[in-house]
């Protein structure tokens, strides 16, 4: 029996109308929805994961860590504000001048404690020049302006995030306190407090990353800052970051900067974070694989009820010249049909739901807060609090997908490599069926 | 003439929980190229185990059997299925067609799996059913055949391969008498048309004048029928 005859009689067994003894046709159909329900968690989870994590490590890498950032390691010789200023920005020229640095930045940050009408909470001060909203290629994509302007309009001016406006209770022409500590020359610690106005509240889109965001005009944020608490840094965007070439790039960056500066990059500054996102993926797509596996096991068990109901056809077969592997290729075929069907259905059903990945949680969401509220009413209670899927402290605003072919293809060939193996034992023992036996049960 | 078949004190014995039981005992059977041999016996007497073991359906006891250069006896798997697909034609009592395939298939399907193209293995199949009547019913499945029809086929499907050698179990066993005739009339002419050997048992002994010799298997021996 060769591999052309095999493919006909398994292309019959699919095609084999449904009647009153068709249970096997039944499990294999049964079976290419199993694989198909299987593969859509499972691509929904790698096209969204990816997307999550692109999002989220490109608003860290932008936003907050740069590309790479040049740090000051050693105090000022000079303690005038004017001077420090005229320093950073000397360095950040010289850094600017080589051809592949798109931008630098220069930033100072700290903490402190901010006050509103409604509340207090820990800020963090970043002290920057108002061009990094302008010029910088990330703030323009991922900033996102909830409330008045980014322009930094005075030296009292401040931007801050979404989160900390709402838990200070301020909005746009509302003033906060900053509070923060200065160490006297006898190195006794006292308060200070600088008032800013709110110019402008924004978001981007990751609420982790700008929680706690109070952007305030550089000379004044250094003013407030006390020094040895201040980190100085200047943020560089650089062509080429994710490429090869970045650590080329770096070494030249690093010969052009003084002793008194130390050059960290955008992977050794949030090594961490990805390390835990690429093995938080991992762990769920292995989840997802183990549920793939247990739906093809269905497979398995659906080509053990075809062999068994077609035991009078395997017997005609070998009595016709049939040969055991012949038989069993017909089999396993059947087996890998079932996994491609799988894949034919589950994978664009997979990626639709990733298309739909935000309007589909929204609408689980709304059915889960009617069916609590409901509930809650019930049993007579009024104190509901809406139930967020997503919290978005940890998550991005919208999920947003990233389909990567080369994966899905990865996914389709795996299914049905994986829907053939499991054919496998069936199979062989359809081959190794004895005519003779059979017949004389018929 | 050389023998086709060439049997030589053949034992078969079942072994299950209590006696073993011998159905065949030192039988001796030659059989020429191009002859008709008809085996008759009451049931039970091992007719249709005789012809597995010449069909490599079952397997011997002890003693020698030989279908053309084939020992049947100690053949592997791969040679029994190059036994079974080029030099044997099966037709059984019932008539074991594939539910799914037509008439068509149903007869092309042995040429094709011995790795002729669809449209030769086509070819051969519909003329070997014109042969037999069926031509209009090429594109039938089983299920909208008669008996005698789904027999025909049988018969068809057992010549595709130009086998040398046809074995028939009780080919007419399940039909009325008017299409069992039908249906002997039809083997015995296909046979002598493509020249083919055919060793056919039956209890119709009616059947014993049709062919060249005839058999009666008693007490696992084969002996001449005289009608």
């Amino acid at each position: 029996m060769n591999l052309k005859s095999s493919f006909w009689y398994a292309t019959k067994i699919l095609n084999s109308p449904f009647g009153k003894n068709t249970t096997g046709r039944r499990s294999l159909v049964g079976a290419i929805f199993c694989i198909a329900l299987s593969l859509v968690p499972l691509v929904v989870v790698q096209t969204v994961a990816d997307g999550m994590i692109e999002g989220i490590t490109s608003r860290m890498v932008g936003l907050s860590s740069y590309h790479a950032a040049a740090y000051l390691v050693t105090p000022f010789s000079n303690n005038s504000t004017e001077a420090q200023i005229a320093e950073l920005e000397n360095t950040r020229k010289t850094l600017e001048k080589q051809s592949f640095v798109q931008g630098a930045f220069v930033e100072v940050s700290g903490t402190a404690l901010a006050a509103g009408k409604n509340g207090r909470s820990g800020a963090q001060i970043r002290a920057i020049n108002n061009r990094l909203f302008t010029e910088n290629s990330a703030f323009l994509k991922y900033i996102n302006v909830v409330e008045g302007t980014t322009n930094l309009l005075n030296s009292s001016s401040a931007v801050i995030g979404k989160k900390i406006a709402q838990d200070l209770g301020v909005h746009v022409g509302d003033s906060i306190r900053l509070i923060g500590t200065m160490t006297l020359a006898n190195g006794k610690v006292i308060p200070k407090v600088k008032i800013f106005k709110i110019s402008g509240i924004v978001s981007s889109g990751y609420e982790e990353l700008d929680a706690l965001w109070v952007f305030v005009p550089l000379a004044s944020g250094m003013a407030f800052l006390s020094g040895s608490s201040s980190q100085f840094k200047i943020g560089l965007e650089i062509d080429g970051a994710f490429t090869n070439n970045f650590a080329l790039e770096i070494s030249e960056i690093k010969s052009k900067l003084s002793s008194n500066w130390s050059l960290f990059t955008w992977s050794e500054l949030n090594s961490s974070q990805y390390e835990n996102f690429a093995s938080t993926r991992i762990l769920l797509l292995f989840i997802m694989f183990l549920i793939l596996l247990i739906s093809s096991v269905n497979i398995s068990a659906a080509i053990v009820m075809v062999v068994m109901e077609r035991r009078s056809e395997i017997a005609i077969l070998k009595s016709m010249g049939a040969s055991p592997s012949g038989i069993t290729a017909s089999f396993i075929l059947c087996g890998t049909f079932c996994g491609l069907g799988g894949v034919v259905i589950g994978i664009p059903l997979g990626l639709l739901c990733s298309i739909n990945v935000n309007e589909i949680l929204d609408f689980i969401q709304k059915i889960v807060n009617v069916c609590a509220k409901f509930m809650y009413l019930l049993v007579g209670k009024t104190d509901y609090i809406p139930v967020e899927l997503l919290n978005p402290a940890y998550y991005l605003d919208s999920i947003p997908i990233h389909i990567s072919f080369t994966e899905l293809f990865v996914i389709a060939i795996g299914t049905i490599c994986l829907s053939m193996i499991v054919s496998f034992l069936p199979s062989v023992h359809a081959g190794q069926e004895k005519p003779l036996s059979i017949f004389r049960k018929l | 003439m050389s023998n086709i078949i060439e049997i030589k004190k053949l034992v078969k014995t079942f072994y299950g929980a209590g006696e073993p039981l011998s159905i065949l005992e030192s039988l001796d059977m030659s059989v020429e190229f191009g002859t008709k041999v008809i085996i008759l016996g009451e049931s039970g007497c091992g007719k249709s185990t005789l012809l597995n073991i010449i069909g490599g359906l079952d397997t011997p006891t002890a003693g020698i059997v030989k279908v053309g250069t084939y020992d049947i006896a100690n053949l592997n798997e791969e040679q029994l299925t190059e036994y079974r697909s080029s030099f044997l034609g099966l037709v059984f009592q019932f008539h074991y067609l594939l539910k799914d395939f037509t008439a068509l298939e149903n007869v092309m399907l042995p040429m094709y799996m011995r790795g002729a193209s669809k449209k030769q293995a086509s070819e051969r199949a519909r003329q070997l059913l014109c042969d037999v009547g069926l031509e209009s019913r090429l594109a039938h499945l089983p299920a909208q055949m008669s008996g005698g029809e789904r027999q025909r086929v049988a018969v068809a499907r057992a010549l595709v391969n130009d086998p040398k050698l046809i074995l028939a179990d009780e080919p007419t066993g399940n039909l009325d008498p008017k299409h069992g005739a039908n249906i002997s009339d039809i083997l015995f002419s296909m046979v002598e048309k493509y020249g083919k050997t055919l060793v056919m048992v039956t209890h119709d002994v009616s059947l014993s004048s049709r062919g060249d010799i005839s058999y009666k298997l008693q007490n696992g021996q084969l002996v001449n029928y005289e009608s």
